[in-house]
């Protein structure tokens, strides 16, 4: 898989909508800064235009690199209030099979499907595998850990102790999912102040463009 | 009521701050207008949408807790259920009266429309497996219970930071407005001379503009609880 397609699948895009998208955008801004170039009878202004497209590609690559970061966090959001549900079963005497089907009318397409695999998977590998396979996808160690202890259960009796152990990891999970939710919200509450020292700056401008127009006028005068 | 007076006056206050900004009496109106539309239209629903979902959230926890705890002392769900809602009001009061015809049973089934959250869903599942095997419902409920504590304690935490940023905002734009009012009358010759020029009108007025950009990004942050919103469905 090339980079970019890489790129473009991990935020959760069509990989194919989105070259068109892109090709489509780009194809209009060269298209309309060459007319403005002719316009104006200035060719050699049209030597830009790669870096036009360079500029994009990496605004792309960087927006790309924040959806899935996004989607990851959304990802392992819905897994927290997955598997408090999926504790919740446990301790209602549901097998981990039962448990796990249960949740996917919980769940959101994407990791419907997810959970579709690895039930599918379970029944076909009686090992660790699926349950690693699917904690991988969230990209946590401590989601991948939850998940072992999960296969622990299966393997070997989801008794009292396992039930505890799968307790204290997920505990674990879902208080750092809060703090990380909190963090996340103090960090954009944080971005607001920039507008008014954008304002402030406003007026910094309208004195500096007055301070210069009275010395213009001054100088005018002698 | 309140909220749209509180809109009207914002709305003059900053109308008068357009005036001394741009000494253009027109463009103090346009900038009055169109603060006191954007609250009537959008501030106003937003708020108050808001409130209601704080408002169902609290009432939805403490129906949850109060229900689980009268369950494990009394063990019937009827009691139960008339010692969680005992105290309630509001919308919640309302929407009991209309389905005060139903059974316990289909009253707390029918609380789901109301309480549109995954937790409400999960306490109805728990409840059903409680009725079908029976058991200690509080045992049963013990990680529910746990994951409410932890969503209100993440929404106090957000409540308080929300607080503290919208004291932060305010005075930032306070300071940011009281500095056009001190050039205004502090430096008078200077700013009348500034008032001369199309570009500082267009400056001044881009300023309010902006003020408007920062109000809808600001009520957009505040309001916005992701916290409970992940856990807010249409569909179950």
């Amino acid at each position: 898989m090339r980079p970019f397609e890489k790129a473009i699948l991990g935020a959760n895009l069509n990989y194919q909508k989105e070259i068109r998208k892109q090709a489509i955008i780009a194809g209009s801004i060269s298209l309309s800064y060459g007319a403005i170039i002719l316009l104006i009878n200035k060719p050699l202004f049209l030597l830009f235009i790669p870096f036009l497209i360079l500029i994009l590609i990496v605004y792309n690559q960087m927006r790309y690199h924040n959806m899935r970061v996004r989607v990851l966090f959304l990802m392992q959001k819905e897994f927290v209030k997955l598997f408090t549900y999926f504790g919740i079963y446990l301790r209602n005497g549901l097998n981990i099979y039962n448990s796990l089907e249960a949740l996917t009318s919980f769940a959101s397409p994407a990791i419907k499907d997810y959970l579709d695999t690895l039930l599918a998977q379970i029944d076909e590998d009686k090992t660790v595998m699926p349950f690693v396979r699917f904690g991988q996808r969230f990209q946590s160690l401590t989601i991948e850990q939850a998940m072992i202890c999960i296969f622990q259960m299966v393997d070997q009796g989801n008794d009292e102790m396992r039930l505890i152990q799968f307790q204290s990891v997920f505990g674990r999970i879902a208080d750092q999912y809060y703090q990380d939710e909190i963090s996340k919200i103090r960090k954009g509450l944080d971005s607001l102040n920039t507008l008014p020292l954008i304002g402030a700056g406003l007026i910094t401008m309208m004195i500096t463009f007055g301070i210069i127009t009275m010395i213009g006028e001054v100088i005018s005068g002698i | 009521m309140r909220i749209i007076i509180a809109v009207i006056f914002v709305s003059l206050l900053l109308g008068v701050f357009g005036y001394v900004a741009s000494g253009n009496f027109y463009l103090a109106g346009i900038i009055a207008i169109l603060f006191c539309v954007y609250g009537i239209a959008y501030f106003k629903r937003k708020v108050e949408r808001h409130g209601k979902m704080m408002t169902s959230a609290q009432e939805c926890h403490k129906f949850i807790n109060n229900f689980l705890l009268s369950m494990s002392v009394r063990n019937s769900m009827a009691d139960a259920f008339s010692n969680a809602t005992m105290n309630c009001d509001g919308l919640l009061r309302e929407e009991l009266k209309h389905i005060e015809h139903l059974s316990v049973r289909e009253q707390i089934d029918y609380l789901n429309k109301y309480f549109r959250f995954d937790v409400y869903y999960m306490f109805l599942n728990i409840l059903t497996l409680y009725e079908e095997q029976g058991g200690d419902i509080l045992t049963m409920a013990a990680t529910l219970i746990q994951e409410v504590h932890r969503m209100e304690e993440a929404t106090m935490s957000v409540a308080t930071i929300i607080n503290r940023k919208v004291i932060e905002f305010v005075v930032l734009w306070t300071i940011t407005l009281g500095i056009i009012i001190f050039m205004r009358f502090g430096m008078g010759q200077f700013y009348s001379k500034l008032l001369n020029e199309a570009l500082v009108i267009t400056m001044s007025s881009s300023l309010f503009f902006l003020l408007l950009i920062s109000i809808h990004l600001a009520l957009n942050k505040f309001l916005n609880s992701p916290i409970l919103e992940g856990n807010n469905h249409e569909t179950i």
